[in-house]
């Protein structure tokens, strides 16, 4: 069945030419052209030092890096969590052809990653290395295959995880405070990350030796494309056999946390404190801002992880011999700090607009919560950080923390600003700006602006 | 008459607390069952059960001799369900989900057309979803259950926010998916409709069958529970 016969790839290009948007994908597009000058003097500085294929290769695992982590997400959301399982549950599937629906719009939707990541590497074609360019597109075109590919396979194998009992005690030690079932999916986006990540690696690996005149090495920077097309078709049939069985298992972990937290509200009602979350003693009085906190502990506890695990490279930044750690710091916990700093637009999420007045709450209270819980979980990626300043000189590491802090806050509260004003545009505004802002605080302007660092 | 739907000591619990014990009852080809009981008695996870949406932590269920644990995918083509807040594509009209649900179902798309009708939504066909009142979605969601005329419709509170002239046009639906051969359960907590139309009723209370009577019975039914929100 090709994608023109297939019923449910119809039914999404219906919706989507109806539901409008479509040039929403162009914004991170249009904002890493913008970036790419301000990224220029981080980026690429090694074209002036005449180290192409090192460079080359530090820039094909990085963004290689970022589109697979994105997709290892975003293969989730759509497959297992996405909206068309709500709709076709009542019904029979035909696992196959949805599947390939399913991955037929996630490419599209996501296809502005690779794109914008070659925009932002165009100073590299300015230059003049045009093989070194189309290399390393080449590289971050195969992450994204393999993003995809195997982000399917995965996610879908841990839909068996989850529901097999030979695996309960493994998935229980691993658990936490989840539902056991619930553990295989937590930890699938981060198998797929470093299932496609070591493709990466070594697809990057090769594109440097391809360079430096070892023609094998172009075989090996395939090994993302070829990673990627053989884990769609592992997908395939397990899409047969888990797309469907899925739901029940998401059921099931639904209705474990409703439980949960209608077990804590009786808890409350009986007078008795809820159970606290995490970074709960910042909210003081205001109740905003530890609506935020538990919203974010109870729905978006991923964050909280995944802020300490960036948090670990803004330490191995710091930690490096890289004689310009001030544009280390910028460029990765910078770049870290901006994410988290999104974390408003998650907490929006879903929200109607009348809920806040409804509530009685007032917008700009609910926005300050938002912004300062965002502000509170990305503490995760700059405190590690600080470990710097026992290598480094303190006066070069403490002002660059204080910038990307200074970023994180502006980036915070823009965040919260968008999702209350614009719910619909706020990812994409959002996503465009911290792009912008992390070329410019990572191109050296903070460091200039202070009179700190190399980079500038 | 033979079982479209058989329920062997089904149970289901969520931490500790049991939503659905030992439950087990069966529907005949032709039948309309009633399931009633309070709010929170486990009717919706009984029907979350039986469609295969969650799965037992024992029992068995099995729709027209189909184990749903077994073959969820074989299960769903042998039921038509509508779900206590159904959801539907918002972009596409009432016409193209029906035809969508038809392809994927495997029938004509004869079929759309007699949907509609069934449904009510003639006049409204070509309109989007996401125009659609509550009640009109509801009214989508069971054509598109019944546009493939599945041996089994499970309708889990359907008539909710229906207007009265398309409640009584989604009863007279039923009855008649039910004069063709197929099984029906109905969860209400509005008795007075099934008084109407049901040949059984099956009382649901604290995740237990605590009544399987004849429509008959309902009165009798009344008195001993007293109307638990019912």
């Amino acid at each position: 069945m090709g994608l023109r016969d297939n019923p449910y790839h119809q039914a999404k290009v219906r919706q989507r030419r109806r539901a409008g948007g479509a040039w929403a994908g162009l914004l991170p597009v249009l904002a890493a052209g913008a970036a790419a000058p301000l990224a220029e003097p981080v980026l690429f500085d090694f074209i002036d030092a005449g180290a192409i294929s090192a460079g080359v290769e530090g820039l094909a695992l990085r963004g290689g890096g970022l589109v697979v982590a994105a997709l290892s997400l975003h293969t989730y959301a759509d497959l297992v969590r996405g909206p068309d399982r709500a709709v076709l549950d009542p019904h029979p599937v035909q696992a196959r052809p949805l599947l390939w629906a399913i991955a037929w719009s996630t490419a599209r939707d996501r296809l502005y990653l690779p794109i914008g990541l070659a925009v932002l590497a165009a100073p590299l074609l300015l230059a003049g290395h045009h093989v070194a360019w189309l290399g390393l597109v080449g590289v971050l075109l195969g992450a994204y295959a393999a993003g995809l590919g195997v982000g399917f396979a995965v996610h879908l194998g841990a839909i068996w995880v989850g529901r097999s009992a030979s695996l309960a005690r493994l998935l229980d030690l691993l658990r936490g405070d989840n539902p056991r079932m619930q553990a295989a999916l937590i930890y699938a986006p981060g198998a797929a990350l470093v299932v496609a990540g070591l493709a990466v690696t070594l697809g990057a690996a090769g594109l440097r030796g391809a360079l430096d005149g070892r023609p094998a090495g172009w075989a090996w920077a395939l090994s993302p494309a070829v990673l990627g097309i053989a884990g769609f078709a592992l997908a395939l049939p397990l899409a047969e056999r888990f797309y469907v069985r899925a739901t029940a298992l998401l059921t099931e972990v639904d209705g474990q946390v409703d439980h949960r937290i209608a077990a804590e509200g009786a808890r409350g009602a009986a007078g008795a404190s809820p159970e606290p979350v995490y970074l709960e003693w910042t909210a003081g009085g205001r109740r905003e801002h530890l609506r935020a906190l538990r919203q974010a502990w109870r729905s978006h506890r991923a964050w909280a992880f995944a802020a300490w695990l960036l948090g670990l490279s803004t330490l191995l930044a710091v930690w490096s011999d890289e004689v310009d750690v001030t544009a280390r710091i910028f460029a990765v916990a910078g770049g870290g700090g901006l994410l988290m700093a999104a974390l408003p637009l998650r907490l929006a999420e879903g929200d109607p607009p009348w809920l806040d007045r409804a509530l009685g709450l007032r917008p700009g209270a609910v926005a300050a919560g938002r912004a300062l819980t965002a502000v509170g979980y990305a503490q995760g990626v700059v405190l590690p950080g600080l470990l710097g300043a026992l290598r480094h000189p303190a006066r070069e590491v403490l002002p660059a923390l204080i910038g990307v802090e200074v970023a994180i806050f502006i980036g915070s509260c823009s965040a919260a600003a968008l999702a209350g004003r614009l719910p619909k545009r706020a990812a994409w505004l959002y996503g465009g700006l911290a792009v912008v802002a992390w070329a410019w605080i990572g191109g050296g302007f903070w460091a200039r602006l202070i009179g700190i660092g190399g980079a500038g | 008459m033979s079982a479209v739907l058989e329920v062997l000591g089904l149970q289901k619990h969520f931490g500790r607390v049991a939503a659905v014990r030992e439950v087990s009852f069966s529907v005949q080809a032709g039948e309309l069952v009633g399931l009633v009981g309070p709010n929170g008695a486990g009717k919706s996870t009984t029907i979350q059960l039986i469609s295969g949406q969650l799965q037992a932590d024992a029992g068995t269920v099995r729709v027209g001799g189909v184990d749903v644990a077994a073959d969820p995918n074989g299960a769903r083509a042998r039921v038509g369900y509508v779900p206590e807040e159904p959801k539907l594509y918002d972009y596409l009209t009432a016409r193209e989900m029906l035809a969508f649900v038809a392809e994927i179902r495997g029938v004509g798309q004869g079929h759309v057309d007699e949907a509609l009708e069934l449904c009510g939504l003639g006049a409204d066909a070509d309109r989007l979803i996401r125009e659609y009142s509550q009640g009109m979605r509801r009214r989508a969601a069971l054509g598109c259950a019944m546009i493939a005329r599945p041996p089994l419709l499970l309708l889990d509170e359907s008539l909710n926010g229906l207007d009265p002239p398309s409640a009584e046009r989604t009863l007279r639906g039923l009855r008649a998916a039910c004069d063709n051969g197929a099984g029906v359960i109905l969860s209400t907590h509005v008795l007075d409709t099934l008084e109407r139309v049901a040949d059984r009723i099956v009382m649901i209370s604290a995740g237990r069958v605590v009544a399987d009577v004849p429509a008959s019975g309902l009165g009798e039914l009344r008195r001993r529970f007293s109307e638990p929100s019912v």
